[in-house]
């Protein structure tokens, strides 16, 4: 591999990981915070 | 002004006495940086035709890992008891305790680098200074603004879980400049090289100096607050 | 992608994603290979592009610190940590791809003497002192110790670029676009990637926000369910 394709792929991998790993903890924290929502709305029922 | 001054003063004045009272902070802190300067000598196997390139080292790393070590002793006075609240609710400008905490610490350093300079010279005999002056400048405006920083970072750090150990993660990569600047200046304290540098390097020193002095008086309300 | 942005936000990300694929034909086909250095000299429009993004990363974090210091708006924290974090992203891009592109044109991976890759180590250093100190402190406090260190370490970034340069002025070796022959084509490039991957980051720079105003509204959620 060349050292044009290693720094190529390198930088978009990199930033493929990190966007995709920031829309994962981004979806996960959603749905807690869902969850805490409904938890709440339960008790104050 | 003159209450600023007072208030560096008082704050400056109680360190020291305790410092003096207790001397155990003093003189761990001078075997230290003894100890750092024959390690260094083993490292680097230093001898006298790598010294113009070594000398600059060896006589500034024992200076900054001593203080590295110690200072976060000098900041922990005012953990207990809650001082550090009981400084935030004085009347004092926090620059001005600020000032007094760096003073007390410049006060102490330059003790262990009485001791740790001419040590150098003993250990390591290189020629006889080129210009003494440019040396004893180096020496001081290098002090001020690494320990000034020191000090402010100290306090930052022993505010986080990490304690002491984020020191030197936030100290060194700010102080590359100064680095940069006294080990310049003492090589060309030391030996012959080039001349008609020194004037960039100084006013890098000085300028970084003053920066780094302004700002923490200015921010140290930040860490003060409650 | 699982997300949930808004929609002007989701559009930023799809512009970003445009551009970026539009870049890779002017990197490596509009422009010409360079003379000396050769195909491997296509690495600095990435290389350039991440670091002057980088720049722009930390002096919104300077904005945004000085911003919190002032009006203590948890909103500026945000934003400021979320830059910094995308900021250290970049600078480890340029950071890899700086050695990439050295070590075939010099024969040597790192160059003390480069003082723009050295400062660029010395900001990488900064910045992430800055993301673990506010990691380690707890509540506003450490919002608040963080924004400082934010603001001294920019001022120090200017005062860092010129003493290593001074330094390092004795061997002038530069692995920067200004070692390099530019043609207007690779001028045009350089430009054009740079403002690409600007769209990329302030898209990560709104995902990143994003996470950090959930996490802190989950928090507060917790809280309240465990008050009861």
């Amino acid at each position: 591999m060349t050292y044009l394709a290693a720094g190529t792929f390198i930088v978009w991998l990199a930033i493929f990981i990190y966007t995709v790993s920031l829309s994962n903890r981004l979806a996960k924290l959603h749905r807690r915070m869902e969850e805490l929502k409904q938890a709440l709305d339960e008790k104050g029922a | 002004m003159k209450s600023f001054v007072r208030a560096s003063w008082a704050v400056a004045e109680k360190d020291l006495r305790i410092q003096f009272r207790l001397k155990s902070l003093l003189l761990s802190m001078v075997v230290f940086a003894l100890l750092i300067q024959v390690l260094l000598h083993f490292s680097f196997q230093a001898n006298p035709a790598a010294l113009e390139q070594m000398a600059a080292g060896l006589l500034w790393l024992p200076v900054f890992l001593s203080t590295l070590l110690g200072i976060g002793r000098l900041m922990a006075i005012e953990e207990p008891e809650e001082n550090w609240e009981g400084l935030w609710l004085t009347p004092a400008d926090p620059g001005a305790v600020f000032m007094g905490k760096m003073l007390g610490s410049l006060a102490l350093v330059a003790l262990v680098e009485s001791v740790s300079v001419p040590l150098f010279f003993i250990l390591f005999n290189p020629p006889v200074p080129q210009s003494f002056p440019l040396l004893l400048v180096t020496l001081l405006l290098g002090t001020w603004g690494y320990v000034s920083l020191a000090s402010f970072f100290s306090v930052m750090a022993r505010m986080s879980r990490l304690g002491d150990l984020l020191l030197p993660i936030l100290l060194f990569p700010v102080s590359i400049p100064l680095l940069l600047g006294v080990v310049r200046l003492t090589q060309m304290a030391l030996f012959p090289t080039m001349p008609g540098q020194e004037g960039l390097w100084l006013a890098v020193l000085i300028a970084y100096d003053v920066l780094f002095t302004l700002l923490p008086v200015l921010t140290f309300e930040y860490l003060l607050e409650v | 992608m699982n997300s949930r942005l808004l929609r002007w936000q989701r559009a930023v990300g799809w512009l970003a994603l445009v551009l970026v694929a539009l870049d890779v034909y002017f990197v490596f086909f509009y422009a010409p290979t360079e003379k000396y250095m050769g195909d491997v000299q296509r690495l600095m429009y990435y290389h350039v592009a991440t670091a002057w993004n980088a720049y722009l990363a930390f002096g919104l974090a300077l904005v945004f610190s000085i911003l919190y210091l002032w009006r203590r708006d948890e909103r500026f924290d945000r934003w400021a940590v979320s830059a910094v974090e995308v900021g250290v992203v970049f600078t480890t891009l340029v950071l890899i791809t700086g050695p990439l592109w050295a070590r075939p044109v010099w024969n040597a991976w790192w160059k003390w003497d480069d003082p723009r890759l050295t400062s660029t180590l010395i900001l990488w250093f900064i910045y992430i002192a800055y993301l673990i100190l506010r990691a380690s402190i707890e509540g506003p406090r450490g919002k608040r110790i963080a924004a400082v260190f934010a603001v001294i370490g920019f001022v120090d970034v200017p005062i860092v670029h010129f003493s290593v340069q001074w330094w390092s002025s004795f061997h002038p070796q530069v692995i920067s676009s200004q070692g390099v022959n530019m043609t207007g084509e690779m001028v045009f490039t350089l430009a054009y990637t740079s403002f690409a991957f600007m769209a990329l980051f302030f898209y990560l720079l709104l995902l990143r926000a994003n996470v950090e105003r959930i996490k802190a509204e989950t928090e507060r959620l917790e809280e309240r369910l465990s008050a009861d």
